[in-house]
This record gives structure tokens, C-alpha cells and sequence, in this order.
């Protein structure tokens, strides 16, 4: 085995293709690490020239010939599409709004026309009215997710990054990235748009929250997030949201101590930041840590006691694993006192007091339930 | 027979690369099994570490063996074949990579077996990730064997060289040797141990550290009944139920260990334990019936009656329907001669049996 050999490899006259092809391996290996965690969205054969603007950090051009590539002909009718967003994506503005405002004569109260109206609000440059129409929409679903996400776009549009910021964790919390396929080139257009500010005008928290977003279709990003996390909190711009997106990129990297640190630092930063101390639960829970779940979820509870979104997740802390439905009621009946309205804690309520229930039924009141609840109407 | 397997072993010693590649295939299998059957020695624990060190050994040698090697009239040819027309095979690979999706869609639409559906899925899975490992294997392969050739030139222009190399392929293969007797012992020590000795430490982590990306993370703990040094746990998340990166310093853990067929203590399991959260978490949420449920039985598992009298009674008037744990707390007291808590007990418990046997 030790003896080397001195004869001239057998393979030396093949070193030229051999070459070629390690090559044209190595050209394929950089290719697929550079694309290959990209989305399908971002990789449109009709528009490579989309591609490699995006792929070269121009995003603004990027998101204009990514639209371009979705215009065409309008495909579907106007009875298959009442809401006007299939011939506003293939860029027929005015048959767009024609179809959007057909059908809110018909229906006044129709959601989707209004958000078609303010995405074409948005493709026109006119901020405000962009903006009123989505929180129009806001005020009536305030998850609707579109509403958010292009709502927080007009906001970044007229200055008002807090909101903008608040939209977009909003929907973010949600895991899903809306229904329009539009939505994610003007969240790109609007992040060059940012980065290409002088860096002392950039908004730093809310390039990191558009920067997250961006991360659910290109794994890079996360790292561009980060890095504005980052200058965020040293620049005291939101360090609390700015450390709720570190923590969550860091999650989603795998890198899960590094996103428990950051999630604390958000909560001490600002002990409301209510996404952060729900993650913080959520984290427990898949450790068994029911402790931790249990002292996360009440400040959830505390900081948004009008936010339906968590009672779900309360539940399964009170109720499921802890077995304390007396808990629940009174935490709901708090709720309710704070907005009688609320139908999601009306539900939970009902739930709670069912299990509460004696054996025969009836809906029994424990004297403890008296003592641990605020009566309704207190804070009224 | 033995004249036969003799004959076997050598040529397939004789057949270098062969034996070296399956010496491989071995030291990795091993090196996982031996993992499998983790032993808290803090040097031992390193045993699946030390496994995949050595496989990159033994890989290099691989290396150098096909380097050196003189491939047989068939084999020559076909290499041959494949190193002239290597650009062409690695831009098919990406055409056919291109093609992979429809070509699983007909293997798929095709409902008869045949040889040809066969090879339509096996193209079919040439996905880009498929792709990605081939190539990245066969650049790493070429790259080490020329790199290995380049070793071979030098030795011959260097003479104590040839010796280094020598000297140092003797000592991997010993090495690897060595390694594969101690890794038959572990497995051995952990697959035939079907006794019952079987003891859980509670213990608490002093640090995690490990291979980043990789499983190969490790659990320093130290335990907390038996103070001392420290133990080595390789952290196994389908036993554990735990993934490495959720464990972190000062955290309670309750390790079972298992004798071993050869008396080397193993680790069966090593999971977190959060008994200790147990009276905060009653204090925090005290009408919660299941973790006062859980404290109770744990206080009548550690004989502090008293503290299980007192926290069943509250545990009663937070949940006056549920009798049945009242009453098993009162046997549980009784049969441990603590007749005043447990005539407390049945004193919470005996009107209502009363009222209902008037009924």
C-alpha cells in the first residue's frame, strides 16, 4: 500500500476533459446554492432578466419586471372575476376598477373589490387614498392579511413607519404571506425603494420587518433582516420589534438559543411586545416547559386582552395542559368586560363554562370563579 | 469450509479498493451503532466522534488507493469511456436533472412494471438536490485523488516523506482496527443487555456543545443525587425527545442508565424534566387541577404527608366534583399510617357518598 507509484497516471490523458467537466460541476454547484432557496415566485422563466436584477440586490427594477412578466391578457371574465384582481394583476387598470366598483354596487359590504381599489391606489402613487381604503378594510377584518400587508406598504409609502411596522407583524404572526401574488413585488419595490435612501434616512426596523418578510421566499434575506435588526437596536429604532425579528430569523435558521436571547431581550426592552413573549410560550410548550408557557401566555393575556388572535393559545395553556377551566372563564368574562364584542372570548367563555358544567349539566358558578374573575362592566 | 472462507478473505484483501471501501462502509455503520449505545464515560461519549474522524482517514486512504490503482481490462475501459466524454456525462446529468419532474410524471402514469418504468423513476429522482450531492461527491472524489497523486510525486522526490505516509497509513488502519473491536464491544454491551438493572439519575446540564449543523451535539451534566464529577451524554433526539439546540445550561434532566451485558453503564434515555417547576406552577395558577394532581403524588411518593393532606384539601375546594383524587390521597395516607390526614380526607369525601346512598 505505502509503495508509490511511479508510472504516469493512466487518467493523465483525459486531464483536459475531466477539467472540463469538474467545471462545468462546480458552474451547476454555484448556480443551484445561489437559486435553489429561492421561491418559485421569484424564478420566472418568462423574465430572467427579473431574476438577475433580483439576484443582484437591484429590487426595486427587480419587483417592476417581475409585474411585467404577470401582465398580458385579462384571461377570466368578469364573472370569474368580480373583484377586479385578475385584470389588475395583467395590468388593465381601468377594466380593474371598473370590475372592483361593479361589484360594490352590488355589494356594498364586499372586502376583496376594496383591497383591489387600494392595491390600484397603490399602483397609481396615491399614498392616502391607498391608505384609507385599507383601513377601511382594517377597521371591518382587522386580520385580513392583503389589508395588512399592502396597508403596510401605503403607511411605509407616507412616512408612518411605527404602523407600518405594527401592520406587518400583524400579519406576520399569522404564518402565511396573503392571497395576492402581487403582494410580494411591491413589498420587494418598496425595500429599494428604502435601501436606496441615504443610510441615515433608511428606516432601519422596518427594512428588517420587510426584509423578514421577504426572507419566506429567499432564505438570504434572513441574513440582510438580521443585519438591519441589528442597526436597529443600536440606533434605538424599535429595538423591541427589531429584536422580535433577529429572534425570529434566528428561529428560523435553526439557530434556537441565539433566538431565545434575542426574544428575551425584546420582552426586557419592552415587556409588552406581545409576539415576543407568545413565541416565548410557544417555545416552552415544545420543551414541556409548562411553567414558563403558563407565565408567558398570562402576559400575552395582559398586554393584549382585546386581541383574539391569542385566546386560542390561552386556551391551550389553561384548559388543555393545565387543566383550569375556572382560570379561563375568568380571564374571558376580563376580556369581555374590556369589549363586550369580543366573539372569540365569548366562544372561549362558553367553552370554559361548559367544562365547568356540573354532572347534570347545569352550568355550575364556583365560588372561586366569583373570586377570580372582574365582574363584567367594571372598567366601564 | 474454513479453507474457503480463507481463500475468500484473501482475495478480497488482494482487491485493495474493495477492501478498503467496505472497511469504510463498516467503520461508519459501527461508528452509528456504537452512538446508538452511548456511554456517559466523558472519553467514551466521544466514541461516534472518534468513528467519523477516522472514517475521514480511511476515505483518504481510499483516495489514494484508487489513485494508485491499476483497474482491471474491463473496468479500465469503461473509465476510460466515461473520463473522454466527462463534460458530456455532467451536462446530460443537468439536461436530465431539467427533464427529472416529467420523467417521474410518465414513470408514474405507467401501469404495467417493466424495465422501462424501473428506469424512468430512477431518472425521475435525479432531483437538483440529487444532483447536487453527485456532483459535489465527484468533485471531492477527483479532487482527492489528485491530491493524493500529488502526495505520490512528492515521495518520490522526497524519500523521509515515504515514510511519514507509511508509517501514518499502518497507524489508520490500526487505528480503525481498534476502533471497530472497542464499537463491536459497546454494541454488544447495549444490544444484548435485556436485564432489568435499570437506574434514573435527575441531574442538571452544565453545557451543550457539539457540531454545529450536524447531530453530533453532547450534554455535560452533572447529577444531582450523586454529586461529584461531571457525566458525557451523546444527545439522541427520537430517545430523547428533545432536539440539542433546546437544551441549555441549568436545565434539570432525568437520565436512565442501563447496566450494560458487559457491566458498562449505558444511557438509555435522557429527557427534561421540570418537577421542580411544579409548587411555583401551583403557586402561580392554583385553581390548575393537574399540576396540584401531579404535586400531590409526588409529596405521598416522597412520604411528606402533611404537605399532601394540605395541598388535596385545597386541590377539594377548588374542585369539589372531582372526589376520586381526595380519596386516593386518604388510601394512599392510610396505607402509610397516617390515620389523622387521612380521616381529614374522608371527612371531605363522606357526606357526599352518604347523601348519594340515602338517595
Amino acid at each position: 500500500m505505502a509503495e508509490p507509484s511511479s508510472s504516469p497516471s493512466p487518467w493523465a490523458r483525459f486531464r483536459l476533459p475531466i477539467i472540463v467537466a469538474v467545471g462545468l460541476a462546480l458552474l451547476w454547484l454555484i448556480g443551484y446554492v445561489r437559486i435553489h432557496q429561492l421561491d418559485g415566485n421569484l424564478v420566472q422563466i418568462s423574465r430572467p432578466g427579473a431574476l438577475v436584477l433580483y439576484l443582484t440586490g437591484n429590487y426595486r427594477n427587480a419587483a417592476r419586471a417581475y409585474r411585467i412578466g404577470q401582465q398580458g391578457q385579462i384571461e377570466l371574465r368578469y364573472a370569474d372575476d368580480p373583484t377586479g384582481f385578475w385584470a389588475l394583476r395583467a395590468g388593465h387598470q381601468h377594466e380593474a376598477e371598473r370590475r372592483a366598483k361593479t361589484t360594490l354596487a352590488l355589494v356594498p359590504t364586499a372586502v376583496e373589490p376594496q383591497i383591489t381599489l387600494g392595491e390600484l391606489a397603490l399602483e397609481r402613487g396615491q399614498t392616502s387614498e391607498a391608505m384609507r381604503i385599507f383601513t377601511a378594510v382594517l377597521r371591518r377584518q382587522p386580520d385580513h392579511l392583503d389589508a395588512l400587508y399592502l396597508g403596510a406598504v401605503a403607511m411605509a409609502r407616507a412616512g408612518e413607519t411605527g404602523s407600518a411596522i405594527q401592520s406587518l407583524n400583524r400579519a406576520l404572526r399569522a404564518g402565511s404571506v396573503g392571497e395576492r401574488d402581487t403582494t410580494l413585488y411591491r413589498i420587494l419595490e418598496l425595500t429599494g425603494e428604502l435601501r436606496g435612501r441615504p443610510a441615515e434616512q433608511q428606516p432601519l426596523c422596518l427594512l428588517a420587518h420587510l426584509h423578514r418578510y421577504l426572507r419566506i421566499f429567499d432564505e438570504r434575506q434572513g441574513l440582510a433582516a438580521m443585519d438591519y435588526a441589528r442597526r436597529a437596536v443600536d440606533a434605538g429604532d424599535r429595538p423591541a420589534e427589531a429584536l422580535l425579528t433577529l429572534g425570529v430569523v434566528h428561529y428560523k435558521r435553526g439557530e434556537y438559543e441565539a433566538a431565545r436571547r434575542a426574544m428575551r431581550q425584546a420582552i426586557a426592552a419592552d415587556p409588552r411586545q406581545v409576539d415576543a413573549l407568545r413565541w416565548l410560550a410557544t417555545e416552552a410548550a415544545a420543551v414541556g416547559d409548562l411553567l414558563t408557557q403558563y407565565q408567558m401566555m398570562i402576559r400575552v393575556f395582559d398586554a393584549a386582552p382585546l386581541d383574539p388572535f391569542y385566546l386560542p393559545d390561552l386556551e391551550r395553556v389553561l384548559v388543555k395542559n393545565l387543566g383550569d377551566p375556572l382560570r379561563m372563564v375568568a380571564l374571558m368574562e376580563r376580556a369581555l368586560a374590556l369589549d363586550p364584542a369580543n366573539t372569540e372570548a365569548q366562544a372561549q367563555l362558553k367553552k370554559a363554562l361548559a367544562l365547568l358544567a356540573g354532572p347534570a349539566g347545569a352550568p355550575r358558578r364556583s365560588p372561586r370563579v366569583a373570586a377570580l374573575s372582574v365582574p363584567r362592566g367594571e372598567t366601564k | 469450509m474454513s479453507g474457503a472462507v480463507d481463500r475468500a478473505t484473501r482475495r478480497l484483501l488482494r482487491q485493495r479498493v474493495l477492501s478498503l471501501f467496505l472497511l469504510c462502509a463498516l467503520m461508519f455503520w459501527l461508528a452509528i451503532t456504537a452512538g446508538t449505545y452511548r456511554t456517559s464515560n466523558r472519553l467514551s461519549a466521544l466514541t461516534i466522534l472518534a468513528g467519523l474522524g477516522l472514517l475521514a482517514f480511511d476515505l483518504l486512504l481510499l483516495a489514494r488507493r484508487i489513485s494508485n490503482a491499476t483497474p482491471s481490462e474491463t473496468s479500465g475501459r469503461l473509465f476510460e469511456i466515461i473520463a473522454r466524454y466527462a463534460p458530456l456525462v455532467v451536462l446530460n446529468l443537468m439536461m436530465l436533472n431539467v427533464l427529472a419532474p416529467v420523467l417521474a410524471y410518465l414513470a408514474a402514469s405507467m401501469t404495467r412494471i417493466s424495465l422501462l418504468k424501473t428506469a424512468l423513476t430512477l431518472l425521475g429522482w435525479l432531483s437538483a438536490q440529487v444532483l447536487f450531492v453527485l456532483f459535489a461527491l465527484g468533485i471531492a472524489g477527483v479532487l482527492a485523488v489528485t491530491a493524493m497523486r500529488l502526495l505520490d510525486r512528492a515521495m518520490l522526490r522526497w524519500r523521509p516523506l515515504e515514510h511519514v505516509v507509511t508509517v501514518a497509513d499502518r497507524a489508520i488502519v490500526a487505528c480503525t482496527a481498534l476502533f471497530c473491536a472497542w464499537a463491536v464491544l459497546l454494541s454488544l454491551n447495549g444490544s444484548l443487555d435485556q436485564g432489568t438493572d435499570v437506574s434514573e439519575h435527575r441531574s442538571e446540564i452544565l453545557r451543550t456543545w457539539g457540531i454545529p449543523n450536524t447531530a453530533l451535539w453532547w450534554a455535560d451534566v452533572r447529577s444531582l443525587e450523586a454529586p461529584g464529577g461531571f457525566e458525557r451524554v451523546l444527545v439522541f433526539p427520537e430517545r430523547d425527545q428533545v432536539v440539542p439546540t433546546f437544551l441549555a445550561e441549568g436545565q434539570h434532566v432525568r437520565v436512565r442508565f442501563r447496566r450494560g451485558f458487559f457491566g458498562m453503564r449505558w444511557v438509555e434515555s435522557m429527557r427534561l424534566d421540570f418537577e421542580d417547576d411544579l409548587e411555583p406552577l401551583v403557586a402561580a395558577a392554583p385553581s390548575a387541577a393537574r399540576p396540584r394532581k401531579q404535586l400531590i403524588e409526588r409529596l405521598l411518593r416522597e412520604g411528606r404527608w402533611a404537605e399532601a393532606a394540605r395541598q388535596t384539601i385545597t386541590y377539594a375546594r377548588y374542585h369539589p366534583d372531582d372526589r376520586e383524587v381526595v380519596r386516593q390521597a386518604a388510601t394512599a395516607l392510610r396505607a402509610a399510617k397516617q390515620a389523622g390526614p387521612a380521616a381529614e380526607l374522608d371527612r371531605m369525601v363522606m357526606p357526599v357518598s352518604q347523601a348519594r346512598g340515602a338517595r
